[in-house]
């Protein structure tokens, strides 16, 4: 059991998220991150489907997606560059606002909200780094986060 | 689309439809007395002749009340083209009078589904919905129109209908083949899938040189002739003892066009033999029994690349005991070549085992679903295919008191229609579960006292009481005459011998 990442390409109208979201729910598929965009072609949209399972499970996932009259095509991306963004509100006051900042720094995140009892950092990259961001984060205390989900594209 | 008889009940929203079809020559409209029964019958016009059946509702209930019928040609694989009417584009999303998501609701249970919403899109749409219920695996598509629709105005030219998409051959035939070729003691199983794809002439060829043993799932019934000394019957978990037995002695299964319904795996996994698969649903391959060897596409197409490659091999047909004479058989007697329906309990178990049903497409059963209702409309569609063909349906009183006012909806278009009830009094199946699995606490499973003759002929048909043998004979001789529609109201609980 691992991680698994489809790029599933589809026509760009209504109700094609639904069909997506409803085959997974219905036939129990395990969906970790779900992101959806248009491509350079307005009339296909490039789902990025991040879920959790056996090889058995991706293979079917893979044939049940085949099936969706919408879908037009269905990628594995198995050598991916992945990324996600992360706003995440934290905790902080004239006392350690600099000591947060400093951390944040190590880690490229950037401020774009300052308050008097907190902060929200904007970080992307891969889920270790967003995670260990996160994890230093914590010990200040988070007050809320908010998640893109992943995209990614596999190389070459 | 080919399409000259539609299923279908009239409503608000679709009435501008019914209009144009009051003076269209070229299409009969049968209606139905529920909805439900429209999609079940447009579902039997479709398993008895392979065109696809179209069933015509209006938004809100009349749209819901196809939901049964949709699902049961899903699970099926049954090519069908629901159309419903839906408020104006003005008023969706408004909860207005009879709206429903219609398309929301059916989206798990149809190979896809359309909302129109402008008559731009009405043609190409319909003409789409038709290639992908034929297409592949088939089964129903919904087209969902919106009253506005119908009211606007377009040039119409006319179109050629659609092309059927049948997917390529893959997997490995020759792997296929050379297990075929090593095996001693292989077992065909034949499923709706050869149905749907006439395989039926390959399927013998293959068996002929095999000269092994064929069994069929609930749905594979008539693929493969039952008169045959190679027919082994029903698999699975409703099967004979005799033919579960045969899955010990085999070395090879070869399934085509059956996905492996929970129903009959549980038999086969206990036997442990090799699995050849051959399924035109390349997700079918590996989803609940992981095969030795596999072929994805259409079971005819796949049969004319394997037959060549397979060696004869010796005949070699088990000697399974001669079936006693119950009710079905002699049912059977009178009517060899009829088309067949059931309903769903222990009448349409004892139908799948016990009828000898020579042709494909003259057994119509809810397989996958199991819907209670589905075998007096999909004899009514049936009949109003195969208009020169004696059609039998045959019912528990549970399921009839879920249907009996399609008696009226057959007698009103003069079908040739006979109505055999296997009545018990009780909801036979829940009472045996019961009886088993409850602690033999019995529960909710009487059925009213209705008397069938009565009924029967109020609403037009001609009716028989049968509670003893020889009487069903009589009963049975006199509707194989008569003209119309026929009831045998065939009481089981008051004879021994009727059991």
């Amino acid at each position: 059991m691992r991680n698994y990442l489809l790029s599933v390409f589809v026509n760009n109208h209504f109700g094609v998220l639904t069909r997506i979201s409803g085959l997974f729910a219905r036939r129990g598929y395990n969906i970790k991150s779900l992101t959806v965009g248009e491509t350079d072609d307005p009339a296909v949209s490039r789902m990025t489907i991040e879920f959790f399972g056996d090889e058995h499970t991706l293979g079917q996932i893979r044939k049940q997606l085949s099936k969706v009259v919408d879908v037009i095509s269905v990628r594995l991306l198995d050598d991916a560059v992945s990324r996600e963004l992360f706003l995440i509100k934290v905790k902080a006051d004239d006392n350690n606002r600099e000591t947060i900042k400093g951390v944040a720094e190590i880690f490229k995140a950037k401020i774009v909200d300052v308050c008097p009892n907190s902060l929200i950092f904007e970080i992307t990259g891969e889920e270790s780094k967003t995670k260990a961001f996160f994890d230093m984060m914590s010990t200040y205390g988070v007050i809320e986060i908010a998640r893109t989900g992943v995209t990614a594209l596999q190389r070459g | 689309m080919g399409v000259s008889k539609v299923f279908g009940y009239p409503g608000a929203s679709i009435l501008p439809l019914f209009d144009v079809l009051s003076s269209e020559k070229r299409i009969d409209v049968i209606v139905n007395t529920q909805e439900q029964f429209c999609a079940f019958a447009a579902d039997g016009y479709a398993r008895s002749t392979g065109k696809t059946g179209v069933c015509i509702a209006t938004s809100g209930p009349g749209a819901t009340n196809l939901v049964t019928g949709i699902a049961n040609a899903y699970m099926d694989s049954i090519p069908l083209v629901a159309i419903t009417g839906n408020v104006p584009v003005s008023l969706l999303g408004t909860d207005a009078f009879q709206e429903t998501d219609i398309a929301g609701v059916t989206m798990p249970i149809t190979k896809h589904n359309f909302i129109v919403k402008s008559v731009a899109s009405l043609e190409e749409t319909i003409c789409k919905a038709f290639r992908i219920a034929e297409s592949g695996r088939k089964g129903p598509v919904l087209v969902d129109i919106t009253k506005n629709v119908f009211e606007e105005e377009i040039k119409y030219e006319k179109y050629s209908p659609p092309e059927r998409i049948i997917p390529p051959v893959s997997g490995d035939i020759n792997a296929c083949a050379e297990l075929i070729n090593s095996s001693e003691n292989p077992l065909i199983c034949v499923g709706g899938g050869v149905i749907a794809s006439g395989a039926s002439p390959q399927v013998a060829l293959f068996a002929d040189k095999l000269g092994c043993p064929v069994a069929s799932t609930a749905m594979g019934i008539g693929a493969f002739d039952g008169t045959n000394p190679a027919y082994v019957g029903l698999l699975g978990m409703n099967a004979s003892d005799g033919t579960n037995k045969l899955l010990q002695e085999t070395d090879l299964f070869i399934a085509i066009g059956t996905r492996f319904s929970e129903r009959m795996i549980g038999s086969l996994r206990e036997s442990n033999c090799a699995i050849i698969q051959i399924d035109i649903d390349e997700a079918e391959i590996d989803k609940n029994l992981s095969p030795v060897g596999a072929i994805s596409g259409d079971a005819s197409e796949v049969l004319t690349h394997l037959l060549p490659l397979v060696r004869n091999k010796p005949r070699r047909l088990p000697g399974l005991s001669a079936c006693k004479n119950t009710l079905y058989e002699i049912i059977n007697d009178y009517f060899p070549d009829a088309i067949f329906s059931t309903e769903v309990g222990i009448h349409q178990v004892e139908a799948c085992k016990r009828l000898k049903i020579k042709h494909p497409r003259s057994f119509l059963t809810s397989g996958g679903l199991g819907a209670m209702g589905y075998g007096l409309p999909a004899a009514i569609g049936a009949a109003v295919a195969n208009p020169g063909r004696d059609i039998v349906n045959i019912a528990g009183d549970g399921s009839f008191n879920m249907n009996m006012q399609e008696l009226a909806t057959a007698s009103r278009y003069s079908l040739n229609i006979v109505q055999i009830v296997i009545n018990n009094h009780s909801l036979g199946m829940i009472e045996q579960w019961q009886k088993d699995k409850y602690s033999n606490r019995i529960f909710a499973c009487d059925t009213p006292q209705i008397d069938y003759c009565a009924l029967a002929s109020s609403m037009g048909a001609r009716a028989f009481r049968a509670e003893t043998k020889a009487q069903l004979k009589n009963a049975l001789e006199s509707a194989k005459k008569a003209k119309g529609v026929c009831l045998i109201d065939c009481d089981i609980s008051r004879s021994q011998e009727m059991l």
